[in-house]
């Protein structure tokens, strides 16, 4: 694989010689100790785990919209030879609208058992009814159909302007709406209204040369990871249960299984798969505690895959949404005010990302009167989960979109506009944090330096450019750092690895250490083996848990520094750590003890060596910015796209192993890509989902991207010892808007939905 | 639940009977690329799956005295390999290279293209703009079909009981003949086609076109061979008035459905477009003699 | 004195609309004290769904930060991440 790179060298392995950046081991690109399973089908998925008397499950899913259950029958099903248990949400215990995960974003329990599986209401075609686990997959797939359910059908609410209406069919009956006050007394699918304001941006307004304003809709999109979800749960005699998954935390699936079933956490278990992709969509569960019930009940150990077509109908999409943008720019292109109002489809329960998307869509720009409004509303699709920078894309392309007509309307080119009005170090956000030295107004210089953004364009075709911000967080993480006795080193830490996490741990681990990274080996440990760690999301492994291996590093040093002082029988201030190794300060006769020598005689000095750290980082996650260049032709007789050259520029800190932050860029991009382009939910009048696979539901497949081109900005973040800025959820910002522009300049027309399938296009060309 | 069984018979006769037997719940396996996907989806479930590959008159190429005969079990990547079937059917072979992805044209074929009976199927109009005549066998012996006539309606065929598709002649043409197949997908790969056109021309010397057919996909219920449209083309330069005139007759024999791939208006309107432009593909190919 | 941003929609409930406040405080736990003392009820509301920002520091999980003179602290919405 070639990944073409915009600052420096391809390839395998690092040079060993140092990088331009002053570190050894930090900025150079070794495999991914991973890597190579994975690309040749080794590496041990969700689905691969197989265990001595396993038997299969499989759930029963709701046909329907929205229904009320009205009765479910197991007799048929049970009558099936091979079927070992059944189980529906009366196993379950009852939750309480109280029921919350203590903490700053304050999970609801009660929604989470509701969702995993129903109780007495269907809110969603696909949402899990019963499950029956039976020892073929064939004969639980068969057993599952036979089970009875009765519906009394409701009407469906599938969008947020419908679901909003006065005399809307409610999802539940409980929910009123937070953030106004009176608190309402009536019962609404509005869960929360969500206001941001700096200044006064009405009287701003009034004081503009020009004002864009404009509406912009979205559809809800699936994150698409590769690897369904699966798992596998086992009880032990003891009453003890090991759960083998894939997720984006161990200690997640350990918590909300936990609770979800009523267990303690001592009881539960989780040992971490590979995982297949998950973007925000596994930070949460579906199948566990399902998998747990049946296991309980049959007494055997149960797997549970799910379908492709279940991953679609029952799984963490995105919000759709609809954005109205109005922004208003002095004749010299100085903005002057911005307002942004976004109503954010949440699905069946609430919870939709349209704060921050209301946090982030002008982020990128330094506006003194600015409001964002958000409407959080249910319907009745599938309960939306985190996907890559949740709630920003929507927010950046309305903004985005509105910024690439300003400049039309101004005669201004497009990155001088952002560049004119761009947020820098001293800014205040919408949601009013001011920012530290941040690499936005570099990204938008190294995109106007890009050869792209200095290359002509042909007929047809068009180029756009947008910019994204995120926040990156902190969180808590662990790490232990163990000195084999030959002086290798094992780190583990608590962070499943989705995006080559592994290799940046052991990197940082080297340059700490002084140890060739070939000669550490990171790994990513059970909840039994490491303390509790967040799971990976928000952009902070590399950043928190990354801090946190360095702090383990910094404390195996220490002991092996007294290893050292006790063998040279001198204070242990009297001993150094320099390239690897141990050294006298006081006598330079003295040989240096190397990490090995120090292991080999760790029995003798005190027993075992290791390190470790158990940290919350509570600050320093540096933001990112990002800024992307689209080219695109398109056919004006078909309306059909072409990408043509995409560049993504990102101000990204120090990289740690830059092809893999390469690799977050472009990945983000094509997402994002697809998002704009084809990605869709489409259901039918009743409610139903049509395009359950990825047939219908189209993400790019590569022969539809060109190479996306990347360019690393390095800003390092003062916040990290290394400079480590999150990367990973930047990247998914601008695309939306991006090719939006590029489309829209090309058709010498602004479109305003997406997806811009090729129909949409051909439809507003031919609007005359 | 009842149990699968399966057979890979060797001749043609051994597999009428295994179909004879199998009442009606036998079901042909040639490349298997849509039938082990509705199987694994649910949506069909066979009682007997009859493997035709090892029946060499399915998956042989060869040469007769009226043009090529294609096994319908051929793969897309063994005719995309057959030099002089690319060189005259151009059509028919990048409309059956078109399916799937490299994976799937290890396996995908004619026979299971047509006999699968999408209306969007890629290969289809382009075997009708060829005039593609289907061998059939059956429990009633053997006959001919022309492509045209096979599928009825979508997922439906005019094959009776136990019959199944032998092989595909591709009838030889005249000199100065060639053809080409466009499909409109939002993706390049990996789609279904939204509309589809196969064209294939005969030009004399002058370059005025002496013989025409066009076929679309995914604008009816069925392949539709669009005779009208043929017609105009013939005794024209193909200039642009008359293919503005080819155009409309094709939009005019649409009969599209909404559905989420496309939009009647839309498919109607691109119909119009890729026939068009698979006519000038064609006809560049007559002038270019490739 | 500590200066306190508190969202709008919990200053629509709490304290007439008002969104800033100065206080007198040396950590976060003795600005919730010392505003609930004045808007009774507004320590609960600020302790849920919110993220604190002190200066350009976001705190995503806060209990007994520090707060200095001239602080500013921000009670904002909490972010998540995918």
């Amino acid at each position: 694989m070639t990944l073409q790179n915009g600052n420096g060298h391809n390839g395998n392995g690092h040079n060993g010689s140092g990088t331009s950046n002053g570190y050894k081991y930090v900025g150079t690109r070794p495999v991914r100790p991973d890597g190579v399973d994975k690309v040749t089908g080794r590496a041990n998925f969700g689905a691969d785990i197989s265990l001595n008397g396993m038997i299969y499950g499989s759930v029963v899913r709701s046909p329907h919209a929205h229904a009320k259950i009205k009765k479910i029958n197991f007799d048929k099903a049970l009558k099936l030879k091979g079927v070992k248990a059944v189980i529906s949400g009366k196993d379950f215990p009852t939750l309480k609208p109280s029921d919350k995960l203590p903490g700053v974003a304050p999970l609801s329990f009660y929604d989470m058992s509701r969702n995993v599986i129903a109780r007495d209401k269907v809110l969603y075609d696909g949402h899990a009814i019963a499950a029956v686990a039976a020892t073929t997959q064939a004969i639980a797939d068969k057993a599952a159909k036979l089970i009875d359910v009765e519906y009394k059908i409701l009407k469906p609410v599938m969008t947020a302007a419908d679901a909003m209406k006065e005399k809307a069919p409610l999802l539940h009956d409980d929910l009123f709406t937070e953030g106004v006050d009176p608190t309402p007394k009536k019962a609404s699918n509005i869960a929360k209204r969500t206001e941001l304001k700096l200044g006064d941006p009405e009287v701003a307004m009034q004081s503009a040369d020009f004002i864009v304003e404009g509406d912009y809709s979205t559809e809800t999109v699936h994150q698409g990871y590769i690897e369904p979800h699966a798992c596998a749960a086992n009880f032990a005699q003891d009453g003890s249960v090991s759960i083998w998954a894939s997720s984006q935390g161990a200690f997640m699936i350990r918590a909300y299984t936990a609770r979800l079933c009523g267990m303690s956490t001592s009881k539960i278990k989780v040992i971490p798969a590979e995982i297949g992709g998950g973007f925000g969509g596994k930070t949460t569960i579906y199948l566990e505690p399902l998998a747990l019930m049946l296991a309980k009940k049959s007494g055997r150990p149960v797997k549970m895959t799910m379908s492709r077509t279940e991953v679609m109908r029952a799984t963490g999409p995105t919000s759709g949404g609809t954005a109205h943008v109005k922004i208003g720019a002095k004749k010299d292109g100085t903005l002057v005010a911005g307002t942004l109002e976004l109503k954010y489809e949440a699905g069946a329960f609430p919870g939709s990302p349209v704060a921050l998307g209301c946090m982030t869509g002008f982020a990128p720009y330094d506006l003194k009167d600015v409001a964002c409004l958000g409407w959080d509303v249910v319907v009745n699709r599938p309960k939306a989960a985190a996907y890559r920078a949740p709630g920003a894309p929507v927010a950046a392309y309305a903004v985005e979109s509105a910024m690439d007509e300003l400049a039309h309307k101004l005669g201004i080119d497009p990155l001088t506009l952002r560049r004119k009005n761009s947020a820098k170090e001293g800014t205040k956000a919408v949601y009013g944090v001011e920012f530290d030295r941040i690499g936005n107004e570099d990204c938008l210089q190294a995109a106007q330096k890009t050869k792209h953004y200095n290359t002509p364009l042909g007929e047809n075709q068009g180029r756009g450019v947008a910019s994204g911000f995120w926040f990156n967080i902190g969180g808590t993480s662990s790490a232990e750092v163990m000195i084999n006795e030959d002086g290798t080193v094992i780190v583990a830490t608590g962070s499943p690895d989705i995006g080559g996490s592994r290799a940046s741990m052991a990197l940082m681990a080297a340059e700490v250490l002084g140890v060739d990274v070939s000669r550490i080996k990171p790994l990513v440990a059970d909840t039994e083996s490491v303390p509790y760690s967040d799971l990976t999301g928000g952009s902070r492994v590399t950043f928190a848990t990354g801090k946190a291996v360095i702090d383990a590093a910094e404390d195996a040093i220490k002991d092996m520094k007294r290893r050292a002082a006790k063998v040279w029988k001198v204070d242990f201030d009297q001993v150094d750590w320099e390239n690897g190794s141990a050294i006298c300060i006081e006598n330079d006769e003295i040989k240096p003890m190397s990490v090995a020598d120090i292991a080999q005689i760790a029995g003798k000095t005190g027993g075992a060596i290791s390190g470790k750290a158990n940290i919350n980082v509570t600050k320093g996650a540096g933001p990112g910015f990002g800024t992307h260049i689209c080219d695109v032709e398109v056919d004006p007789e078909t309306g059909r796209v072409t990408v043509l050259r995409y560049t993504a520029i990102q101000d990204v800190g120090t990289a740690i192993h830059p092809s893999y932050v390469e690799g977050q860029l472009q990945g983000g991009a094509a997402q994002g890509i697809g998002w704009a382009l084809n990605e869709e939910y489409v259901y039918s009048k009743e409610g139903n989902l049509l395009n359950t696979g990825f047939l219908d539901y189209r993400v790019p497949v590569a022969s539809d991207l060109p190479m996306i081109d990347t360019v690393l900005v390095e800003v390092p973040n003062a916040g990290h010892p290394f400079g480590v800025r999150g990367v990973g959820e930047t990247p998914i910002v601008p695309p939306l808007g991006a090719v939006a522009n590029a489309v829209s300049n090309a058709i010498g027309k602004r479109m305003t939905s997406l997806p811009m399938s090729p129909a949409k296009i051909l439809q507003k060309i031919d609007a005359g | 639940m009842a149990e699968l069984q399966f057979a890979a018979p060797e001749t043609v006769n051994q597999a009428i009977k295994i179909l004879g037997g199998a009442k009606g719940k036998g079901r042909i396996l040639a490349g298997g690329t849509d039938l082990l996907v509705q199987m694994r989806s649910g949506r069909i479930e066979p009682g007997f799956i009859v493997d035709v590959k090892n029946i060499p008159e399915l998956t042989e190429i060869k040469k007769e005295k009226n043009g090529y005969r294609v096994g319908a079990a051929v793969s897309g990547a063994r005719l995309g390999e057959h030099k002089s079937v690319k060189k005259k059917w151009p059509g028919v072979v990048e409309a059956l290279e078109l399916i799937g992805s490299t994976q799937i044209q290890g396996r995908a074929s004619l026979g299971g293209n047509l006999c699968n009976g999408s209306p969007a199927a890629d290969s289809v109009p382009a075997m009708i703009a060829a005039g593609a005549i289907c061998k059939i066998a059956g429990p009633k012996g053997r006959r001919t079909a022309k492509v045209e006539d096979i599928v009825t309606g979508p997922g439906k065929t005019s094959l009776k009981k136990g019959e199944f598709i032998i092989s595909f002649l591709l009838p030889e043409k005249p000199k100065k003949s060639s053809e080409a197949y466009l499909r409109l997908i939002p993706r390049t790969e990996m789609d279904i086609a939204v509309v589809g056109a196969g064209v294939s021309l005969t030009l004399d010397n002058q370059g005025i076109c002496t013989k025409a057919r066009v076929a679309l996909g995914a604008v009816a219920p069925k392949p539709v061979l669009v005779e009208e449209a043929g017609l105009i083309l013939v005794g024209s330069k193909l200039d642009p008035d008359t293919l503005e005139k080819m155009a409309s007759a094709c939009r005019a024999a649409c009969n599209p459905i909404d559905d989420m791939r496309g939009t009647v208006e839309y498919r109607t309107k691109v119909a119009g477009v890729l026939a068009t432009r698979a006519t000038q593909i064609a006809a560049e190919r007559v002038r270019s003699g490739r | 004195m500590a200066k306190v941003e508190i969202p709008i929609e919990v200053a629509r409930k709490f304290t007439k609309g008002v969104t800033t406040h100065e206080v007198e405080a040396s950590d976060l736990q003795d600005i919730l004290i010392s505003l609930d003392n004045d808007f009774p009820g507004i320590k609960e509301a600020l302790n849920t769904g919110l993220a604190v920002a002190i200066d350009s520091s976001i705190l995503q999980d806060w209990f007994l930060e520090e707060v200095e003179q001239n602080s500013k602290v921000r009670f904002i919405p909490a972010i998540e991440g995918g």
